[in-house]
């Protein structure tokens, strides 16, 4: 019957168009929340589900905020949390990643899933739930899995990834690396990024309004500095390579001096 | 004078099968002899085996049927052939006179009273020649002088040739490979008639090697050549006209006779499409050839990489994915801007800590303005960033530059950005409505399935194509398509009445316009992935939208069918084109102008309309030489909504007349070769030429053959050795 109904679709233009409109009604009526224009290109924080993503999801949000303060990009103003096998996953083209320990013990297949997720165009933001802790780095290496053998690398200090919106040296957030970040690029674009600094932790404010961890050793400076890496994550998401245009060059390299 | 001439000849009595035979046979018979003469001494063998040869020898020239041949000959003259040079570069004014004074009637009567007379005109091959055809202008375009005198040799029979009468310049293109070989096996000599090189003054332009490809914004070298005839120790100067650059002024010194000077013009083409290159040295006085003076060199101007600027109002995922498929695609060479910071955001972090940079409004869009191909605001407010002066720069890209110019959707772009009543919305092919903007999700409506920028890649229905693809989320409100303009995608509550497009598309000025009244188009990118869709329709849908922008032809509604770059002088141009309508259907019954334009002659306007398959055609007649500039449109309710140029150059002269002759060096050589001369047609009459008259022919009148062996001594002669044999034989006693 479906079928009887899509052939005669394709016939007849007015039943096409009848359809169209049906869609459009349809997903207007399926109780998902209206895309206003500019939220649909707004950025939405999708907090992959591990386990522990309630633990930053009102952090993400609140660095939402900062970021909305700072820059003309539009943030959503809520931190979404979202299955892993969700079919809206590939909706929003940056996931963020929190846990602890090992890499999540999730299927194959699901990992395979992020990684065509990748590979098709999003990026996911690993990190960790404590200062230190090697969770980001894990992700990274089990993603690594699925993809090229040359994509797991790391950054350096010129990487366009700490220049993309403030001048950074490494990343920053409850804690500091100590060492580069650990990656995955493809075609010269991070897919996935292990910092396991907390960044999410630096910037959460408990029920009263104060900061829920404290910055070590940098204080409130370091957090300052957690706010901008968090900034660059999201610029780089949005812009990637942007700030590695031959334009922007000889700006930056002067500022560097 | 007639007279008997005997000689010996053969008619053999059979066919030569039979005689190969025949002849197997007496070997065999000889060979069988030799062995069964084994028992006698080596002098009696050696005598009967020779005695034997000689009669079966005998046998067989016998039946080669040999006989004395008696002919009666009468002597003929010789041959001569006149030649004359038909190509382009005779034709001058004193050059035809020359001809026409030196090959008359008169002149030929006198040669034929002591030559069998051949009169032949050649430039590339050689053609039988009237005389009164020597009225005409002479059209050859080249002249291949060794191989037509090769030719018309090789068309003469039975009477040697006494001379070759050649008259020409000199001016060839062929090759002088092995030429005193080529010319010694002629046997004949070859005499030439030629302009006196002293008296002849000629300037000429011309290439010296091929016309570079030339890309835009590249610099590229032009080689030409001036060369001279008479001017030796002249300064000539030349003047460079390349189209958007100054003219330029080029001297030169011209040493030797004939001179020749090479130059190196450099050129960087500012534009894409047929340009032309006019380089042009004055006239001195007693020039032959004046046409010569001028070289109009056509250029086809390409992209290496199609430049394109591309400034967005904020980082959005929209412009995110279509600036990584702009920086992936080698033929893109992109410049992009996105505002990171408003000037409402908080900006407490001091300057250095900060990757920001100026946005450079002034260097883009008014000094660099001119360097792109496509300029793309995706979601761009100009009101915040002083750009509101520069709006009518981008405007008079468009329609002045021939650029390309597409506003992407977004909460910032066309009403909400606040564009209706500036340059850039009356650069938009489609009216700004005052609303704000939809935000329901859709599926957009292909309005013009057969439009190029809806070729998504895939063999279905592109409704269908559409249909599957991710929904997209909101889109500005436009109001009306202007004139001309073509909706290629609309929302689905588009109809005739009430138009609520989407992408719409339409010619302005020299340029393109482009509206694309969304910001979603990337969910056909990540998201489609998602249902294990391909992101094909949203590259091929951006390229494709690229590919019109930047005035890719096979994207114009109007186009030019096999359009020749040049034609000859005189001859009529065959301008054809094919119209598409809004729907990019063929379009019937429209009406197409032509207008040709030459700078100093009148404007020519011409009017047709399509026939059933969208086509139209003019035949164009007497074109004056030069470069004209074709230029073919259509309109609909008074707006023009396609157009087509081009760049036809008419009554160019040819190689042949490039090269200044006469050439005497040339045919000195090929006179020295065959023993011949080289004569000054000023001061030479046909009949002054030294032909050898004793260089006759014969002609056989009568013939008769007597056959000799029917003649009894040949028949004794023949049998002798074997009698001798016999008698031998007796002797020995071996019977």
């Amino acid at each position: 019957m479906k079928a009887a109904s899509e052939q005669r679709l394709r016939k007849t233009p007015m039943q096409r168009r009848r359809f169209i409109k049906a869609m459009t009604l349809a997903s207007l009526a399926l109780g998902r929340p209206a895309f206003a224009f500019g939220r649909a290109s707004q950025l939405t924080f999708a907090l992959l589900d591990a386990g522990d993503a309630a633990a930053r999801q009102k952090a993400w949000a609140r660095l939402g905020l900062e970021i909305e303060s700072r820059t003309s990009i539009k943030v959503s103003s809520e931190a979404l949390i979202i299955d892993p096998d969700a079919a809206e996953l590939f909706d929003y083209p940056l996931l963020i990643c929190v846990g602890q320990g090992e890499a999540p013990d999730w299927p194959e297949q699901r990992w395979k899933r992020l990684a065509h997720y990748v590979r098709s165009g999003g990026m996911i933001y690993f990190d960790a739930l404590v200062p230190g802790d090697q969770f980001g780095e894990r992700c990274v290496e089990r993603l690594a899995r699925q993809l090229p053998s040359d994509a797991a690398t790391q950054t350096t200090k010129e990487h366009v990834l700490f220049r993309s919106f403030y001048l950074l040296k490494n990343a920053v957030g409850r804690g500091i690396a100590e060492n580069q970040t650990q990656i995955l690029e493809l075609d010269g674009r991070i897919v996935a990024l292990g910092a396991n600094v907390d960044l999410g932790g630096a910037v959460l404010r408990d029920e009263f309004g104060a900061w829920a961890f404290s910055c070590d050793p940098g204080g409130e400076d370091q957090r300052e500095h957690a706010v901008r890496f968090g900034v660059n994550v999201v610029m780089y998401a949005l812009c990637t390579d942007y700030k590695a245009d031959q334009v922007h060059i000889p700006f930056l390299l002067k500022r560097r001096q | 004078m007639q007279d008997w001439r005997q000689s010996l000849a053969f008619e053999p009595m059979m066919s030569g099968t039979s005689l190969w035979v025949c002849a197997l046979v007496v070997v065999c018979v000889l060979f069988v002899l030799w062995r069964a003469s084994g028992t006698l001494n080596r002098r009696q063998r050696m005598t009967l085996a020779g005695l034997r040869f000689l009669l079966g020898a005998g046998l067989l020239v016998t039946l080669l049927g040999p006989g004395i041949r008696h002919e009666r000959v009468t002597s003929v003259p010789g041959t001569v052939l006149v030649l004359v040079d038909r190509s382009r570069s005779m034709d001058t004014k004193a050059r035809r006179a020359a001809v026409s004074r030196l090959v008359s009637e008169a002149s030929i009567e006198s040669l034929q009273r002591e030559f069998s007379v051949l009169k032949f005109s050649f430039s590339r091959s050689i053609e039988p020649l009237e005389l009164n055809s020597l009225g005409q202008a002479p059209n050859g375009k080249q002249t291949y002088l060794l191989a037509s005198i090769e030719e018309a040799a090789a068309a003469v029979q039975g009477s040697p040739l006494a001379g070759i009468v050649v008259l020409t310049d000199g001016v060839s293109q062929e090759r002088a490979e092995d030429l005193k070989g080529r010319v010694r096996e002629l046997d004949v000599p070859l005499l030439f008639l030629a302009p006196n090189a002293s008296k002849s003054r000629d300037l000429s332009l011309s290439m010296a090697g091929e016309a570079p490809v030339a890309f835009v914004r590249n610099t590229r070298t032009l080689k030409v050549a001036l060369s001279g005839r008479g001017v030796s120790g002249m300064e000539a100067t030349i003047k460079v006209q390349i189209p958007g650059v100054a003219d330029q002024l080029k001297r030169v010194k011209l040493v030797g006779d004939p001179a020749r000077v090479e130059l190196e013009i450099p050129f960087k083409p500012m534009r894409v499409g047929r340009q032309v290159i006019r380089l042009s040295t004055p006239v001195v006085s007693g020039e032959e050839d004046i046409s010569n003076n001028v070289l109009l060199v056509p250029m086809d101007v390409v992209r290496d990489r199609l430049r394109v600027l591309l400034v967005a109002g904020a980082p959005t995922w929209d412009v995110r994915y279509l600036r990584r498929l702009l920086k992936e695609d080698p033929g893109v060479d992109l410049v992009s801007f996105f505002i990171l910071r408003t000037h409402e955001d908080s900006s407490t972090v001091p300057e250095e800590e900060l990757s920001l940079i100026p946005f450079p409004e002034r260097e883009l869009f008014e000094e660099q303005l001119h360097t792109f191909d496509v300029v793309l605001f995706v979601d761009f407010n100009y009101a915040p960033y002083s750009v509101g002066r520069y709006l009518g720069h981008i405007r008079r890209f468009v329609e002045v530059d021939g650029g390309g110019f597409a506003m992407v959707g977004g909460e910032r772009s066309f009403f909400e950005g606040q564009y209706q009543d500036t340059e850039i919305g009356r650069l938009l092919p489609v009216e700004i409505a005052s609303a704000t903007a939809d935000l329901r999700p859709f599926v957009p409506l292909a309005v013009a399935p057969n439009h190029p920028i809806l070729s998504l890649g895939q063999s279905a229905d592109v409704q269908d194509q559409l249909a599957s693809l991710p929904l997209l989320r909101g889109r500005n409100r436009l109001g009306d398509p202007k004139p001309g303009a073509a909706v290629i995608l609309a929302h689905p509550e588009h109809t005739k009445t009430r138009q609520q497009p989407v992408l719409v598309a339409a010619p302005v000025g020299r340029g393109r316009a482009l509206a694309l009244a969304v910001d979603s188009l990337w969910r056909w990118q990540l998201p489609a992935a998602a249902r294990r869709q391909t992101a094909r329709p949203y590259y091929r849908i951006w390229h494709n939208m690229l590919r019109w922008l930047s005035g890719d032809p096979a994207f114009s509604r109007l186009t030019w069918d096999d359009l020749p770059a040049s034609v000859g002088r005189g001859a009529s141009l065959p301008v054809r084109l094919s119209l598409r309508g809004q729907d990019w259907l063929p379009q019937a019954n429209a009406v197409v102008d032509l207008s040709l334009r030459q700078k100093g002659q009148p404007e020519r306007r011409l009017q047709s309309q399509t026939d059933e398959a969208g086509q139209v055609q003019f035949d164009v007649q007497d074109l004056a030489p030069g470069d004209w500039t074709l230029k073919a449109s259509s309109s609909a309710e008074g707006r023009q909504v396609a157009r087509a140029e081009a760049i036809v150059i008419a009554g160019q002269p040819s190689l042949e007349r490039r090269l200044v002759g006469p050439d005497h060096d040339r045919l000195k050589r090929l006179a020295d070769a065959s023993d011949g001369e080289v004569y000054d047609w000023d001061t030479t009459q046909l009949s002054d030429l030294a032909i050898d008259k004793d260089r006759k022919g014969e002609r056989i009148e009568a013939m008769r053959q007597e056959p000799l062996w029917t003649q009894p001594w040949w028949i004794l002669i023949l049998l002798t050795p074997g009698f001798i044999a016999i008698a031998l034989r007796r002797r020995w006693q071996l019977v």
